[in-house]
């Protein structure tokens, strides 16, 4: 469970200038739920999300993630957390150009505590199946569509098992058609993996895959809605 | 996936800067060592021939120490003598021990060293020498009579075992082990064959009984420079030069050439510090999002620094290594042209010397590569990872 209580972040702009992203917010994200997180350009949701993964300290509040305080740990502690619990799909091409699609996948290994094993790049095999890039093992991003390329990265977000996943705008760069299909990935491993999803996106469109939703404005959540049961 | 594997693929990754940076430290690297060796093969050489030569004191007509000395040094005719009862005279003088003349005669048309430039021709005293001779290893008793020669190790006779020196048939009784100095270039007649080639008239300068040095060995309880004050008391109209103190323009020519390229060296790589550490800069830039993924991921700041700096230390290390071996490669290749365009003696080093030379040389790449990408490296470690993904 991430629990984010009375969360604020502040940029410095420089020259006295501030601009508060996300301001006293205090949000739960349960186990096992799919949460979309929905506003404009500008409105919070990537900072909440960033806040949420300890990738960006919070200005002020507290942040913890299955009752541990994210920012009470070393960086080393950190990033171990990160790299156990926590998978990302980022709204930019995150896959490293250098390296092929089972390379990309492969890559968090290289940072979990157990590292690689006999086993690992058979799974990495299921998961790029899962996704159905299979014929696309060797291949590297550059040759692969926008909407493969996400693919890649979430079977890459759940290498190491993450008991959380987070997408930030996944579909932003996605045709309609491919966007659905990524969607739709999302909502198969959510219900196959009981993995719990923290989604933010633009679009209101989308809300619909998601078990609870939130809006955000100004850096605050100004509604909040249950999907499970509506 | 490892973090070789990783690294391997972020240097091909961004093939044209990590070829920048290889072929700056490649070029760098190549032409420290090329300069290194050229310099230091120069002083080996002089070292050599000084350790070598056997004599405490070298006596020379007045006037032409300068001449003499690139006489023992590059075999070069003086054309500058003293009458030969001189070494009569020396032989006298308290303290000395041995005496041996020589004779710098011509330069040989007929006779080409391996680069193509004519070969000295030295006359030298059989009974008394003990500077020659000492460089024919096992064959110490050849080249003593009329009609033989013995030739330095890079005079060409490819002709066989018979050497036309200045249209006469001499037997080439034997050739001298490599020296770096003036003697690999040289053709040694004994005086008594001096004395039959000018007999045919293919002499004309040089002047009947003369000698252009006298070589002298001290006794043992005196010193050179005790030996060499009596003789300018003693002997009128020479010059005596202590050992030590010859080659001391070569010497003086060396130690300038070597400050002047040390200073080069030393801005040529400062130079390429900062370059490198710009290209670095680029590619740290280039990859900022990437990095930033890798610590969402998981990555600890260790090991983004550390890839990084390995990256950094692999390619210091390919171009250093390619480096070094085409700085030996060239150096080796082109040693008889260094020796003739720099204009002193050039002695290849061995590879016992050449193993240190190589490792500082590897060392000093890597190191300053490292040093170089340091800078925008830690930078970019010390952002968190939402600094570093956000353009």
């Amino acid at each position: 469970m991430i629990l984010l209580s009375d969360v604020s972040k502040t940029y410095e702009l420089g020259q006295d200038r501030t601009v508060k992203a996300v301001a006293d917010v205090t949000l739960e994200v349960r186990d096992g739920e799919f949460l979309v997180i929905t506003g404009r350009s500008g409105s919070g949701k990537t900072t909440l999300l960033n806040l949420a993964a300890g990738l960006t300290r919070p200005t002020s509040g507290t942040v913890t993630l299955d009752g541990v305080d994210v920012w009470s740990l070393t960086d080393n502690q950190r990033a171990a957390l990160r790299g156990r619990k926590i998978g990302f799909a980022f709204q930019f091409p995150s896959l490293l150009p250098s390296l092929t699609v089972l390379e990309n996948v492969l890559l968090p290994t290289l940072f979990a505590p157990n590292g690689e094993d006999d086993g690992t790049t058979d799974r990495a095999m299921e998961l790029i199946a899962d996704v159905g890039l299979s014929e696309k093992v060797r291949a590297y991003p550059r040759q692969l569509s926008a909407g493969q390329q996400q693919r890649v990265v979430i079977a890459r977000a759940l290498m190491n098992r993450p008991e959380v996943l987070l997408a930030d705008e996944p579909t932003s760069d996605l045709d309609e058609h491919t966007e659905t299909e990524v969607m739709d990935l999302f909502r198969a491993i959510h219900r196959s993996r009981g993995i719990t999803i923290m989604m933010v996106t633009h679009s209101s469109d989308l809300v619909h895959y998601g078990t609870r939703s939130i809006a955000m404005a100004s850096g605050q959540v100004v509604a909040e809605r249950d999907l499970a049961h509506a | 996936m490892n973090l070789r594997r990783l690294t391997l693929r972020s240097i091909l990754g961004d093939p044209f800067r990590s070829a920048a940076i290889f072929v700056l430290v490649c070029l760098l690297t190549g032409t420290s060592l090329a300069t290194t060796l050229v310099l230091r093969g120069a002083q080996d050489s002089v070292h050599l021939a000084l350790s070598r030569l056997g004599a405490d004191v070298v006596v020379v007509p007045l006037g032409a120490e300068g001449r003499v000395e690139s006489a023992l040094l590059t075999g070069m005719p003086t054309g500058v003598w003293m009458p030969r009862e001189i070494v009569a005279r020396l032989e006298q003088v308290p303290g000395v021990e041995r005496v041996s003349p020589q004779l710098y005669l011509a330069q040989l048309d007929d006779v080409r060293s391996d680069s193509g430039a004519p070969a000295p021709l030295v006359a030298f005293d059989p009974d008394s020498d003990f500077t020659v001779r000492p460089w024919l290893g096992d064959s110490e008793t050849s080249g003593t009579l009329p009609g033989q020669a013995i030739v330095g190790s890079r005079v060409e006779t490819s002709s066989g075992p018979d050497l036309t020196v200045l249209g006469r048939h001499l037997v080439l009784s034997a050739r001298l082990e490599p020296t770096g100095a003036g003697l690999d270039n040289t053709v040694f007649i004994p005086f008594a064959e001096a004395e039959a080639l000018a007999q045919t008239g293919r002499l004309p300068d040089v002047p009947a009984d003369a000698v252009s040095a006298v070589l002298v060995k001290v006794s043992a309880g005196s010193t050179p420079e005790d030996v060499a004050v009596r003789i300018m008391q003693d002997v009128a109209g020479v010059v005596p030069i202590e050992s030590p103190d010859l080659f001391q323009s070569f010497r003086r020519q060396l130690t300038g050439l070597m400050r002047g390229m040390l200073a080069a060296l030393a801005v040529t790589w400062a130079l390429a510090i900062v370059l490198v550490g710009l290209i670095f800069s680029m590619i740290v830039a280039a990859r900022r999002r990437e990095i930033g993924v890798l610590r969402a991921l998981g990555a600890t700041r260790a090991f983004v620094l550390g890839s990084l700096l390995i990256e950094a230390a692999a390619i210091g290390l390919a171009g250093g290594l390619a480096g070094l071996a085409t700085g030996t490669l060239i150096t080796y290749l082109l040693q008889t042209n260094i020796g003739n365009s720099v204009g002193l003696p050039f002695l290849f080093p061995s590879l016992a010397q050449l193993a240190p030379l190589v490792a500082a040389g590897l060392g000093l790449a890597t190191f300053a590569v490292i040093v170089a990408a340091g800078v925008p490296v830690l930078r970019i470690g010390r952002l968190d990872p939402v600094a570093a993904m956000r353009d």
